[in-house]
């Protein structure tokens, strides 16, 4: 972004209000900045190929920067991501890092990273900060390492009467104004398979007084009839994952997210 | 000036500012509309509005588009503070979501314009210091580039590439996925 350039566009700006049609070319550098701020990161990344302007903005710390979290909102950074920060890298390059790969936070219980597309903040939370019903139950759940995961622990279901997992986060540390959905991360051992039924269980995803409930299954491969319940599919990663519900975080939606999966109260 | 009893129509009669376009033409507006406008704002403080607001930035066609934004918005905005006082919460939250509902219906409409008269009201909006409007206009440019290619989005607003063929394909190396 040349400053002599600005100026030379702002003389003309009076000139071509009055004169020819205004198209996009004649916005200052300032207001092609205020109507590009409007852009997803993934349009960002692509505009970035029309011209040298667009790019100038679209590269700009700026512009990255309502997208990439200042540190101290996030105040329970591990040590990598104290690490991450501390690199000296472009606000685009740290948006590009940080949608890549996640970072740890809190006690490295939970890691955060961002939608590459729509640039909203995600985060994954560890077993270990889930409510686990018996999950301290030796002969229920056991508590396993994980290698070559975001985190060095899992619970695994031996086998209980009651599922039930509860997990919650508040709403602040989410991106405003986007449309949200939760989803529980697994794997399923084949010790496991014939002895808990996983086909029919309740979902249930809320923030505030909305809160939506719907049936899912967490046994793979099922072909998606008329996709009720709803069915798992597979990740990147190997583990399973399955769409728990969605919500909006809009603006002065205060408080808890709280997300659920049970056994079904009412099941047939 | 009005005191604080009298009614609405009562108030805005007695405060009526004159803005004065580029082409001469003069618009009556109450200061509630005006003020929607920080630059007028400022102007009205410190009381250099006698004799009319000169806007010499703005054509008659587009100060009476901006003007008609103002207006509705300045009525909403008085109708929203009128009816909180005599109405129960609910009826309220009621009244509320009517109000934006209308507002939003307004500005969709209000966005109907062709491209040239869009971008001279961002650079109005910018000028007279309306950030509602201001918004409004840029997320409307905004959305038209939406899932497009650098291609389309060149030609749809006729952008020069002056970028070299080097360059365009670092960027596009850059971020692969962007283009998938």
């Amino acid at each position: 972004m040349s400053k002599s350039k600005e100026q030379g566009r702002g003389e003309s700006q009076a000139a071509t209000i009055s004169t020819i049609a205004c198209e996009m070319a004649c916005l200052p550098q300032e207001l092609l900045m205020k109507v590009l701020l409007h852009i997803t990161p993934q349009d960002a990344c692509r505009a970035a190929a029309v011209s040298q302007d667009f790019r100038a903005i679209l590269d700009s710390d700026t512009f990255w920067s309502c997208f990439v979290p200042n540190i101290n909102d996030l105040p329970y950074l591990a040590f990598e991501a104290e690490v991450f920060y501390s690199r000296t890298l472009s606000q685009k390059e740290k948006f590009l890092c940080l949608s890549d790969h996640p970072i740890l936070l809190a006690d490295h219980q939970m890691s955060t990273w961002l939608d590459r597309k729509t640039g909203a903040r995600c985060y994954m939370l560890s077993a270990r900060v889930l409510n686990i019903a018996w999950g301290d139950t030796p002969h229920y759940w056991r508590w396993i390492h994980l290698k070559d995961c975001s985190f060095t622990e899992a619970a695994e279901l031996l086998g209980v009467s009651w599922l039930e997992i509860r997990g919650k986060i508040n709403s602040k540390m989410l991106s405003l104004n986007k449309t949200y959905a939760a989803y529980i991360v697994f794997k399923l051992t084949d010790e496991l398979y014939g002895r808990q039924d996983f086909s029919v269980l309740e979902a249930s995803v809320g923030i505030g007084e909305c809160r939506s409930t719907r049936k899912v299954c967490l046994h793979g491969d099922g072909d998606e009839d008329d996709g009720l319940p709803l069915h798992p599919q597979k990740r990147a990663d190997g583990w399973m994952e399955v769409e728990m519900g969605k919500f909006y975080n809009k603006e002065g939606n205060d408080g808890e997210v709280s997300i659920s999966l049970s056994e079904n109260r009412n099941a047939s | 000036m009005a005191s604080a009893g009298s009614g609405d129509e009562k108030a805005a009669a007695a405060a009526m500012i004159t803005l004065i376009s580029s082409d001469n033409e003069k618009f009556e507006v109450t200061e509630a509309t005006a003020t929607l406008s920080q630059t007028i704002r400022h102007m009205i403080e410190d009381g250099c509005t006698d004799g009319g607001v000169p806007l010499p930035n703005v054509t008659s066609k587009i100060l009476a588009r901006v003007i008609e934004y103002c207006k509705k918005h300045a009525t909403a905005a008085a109708g929203e503070e009128g009816s909180s006082s005599s109405f129960s919460d609910a009826a309220f939250l009621e009244v509320d979501r009517a109000f934006l509902e209308e507002l939003e219906e307004f500005d969709d409409a209000f966005l109907e314009v062709d491209r040239a008269t869009l971008f001279d009201l961002i650079l109005a909006a910018n000028y007279l210091d309306i950030k509602g409007l201001l918004n409004l206009t840029c997320q409307k440019v905004a959305d038209s580039v939406k899932g497009k290619t650098p291609e389309q989005i060149r030609e749809m607003y006729n952008i020069v590439n002056d970028l070299t063929p080097e360059e365009e394909a670092e960027i596009r190396r850059e971020t692969q996925w962007a283009f998938e």
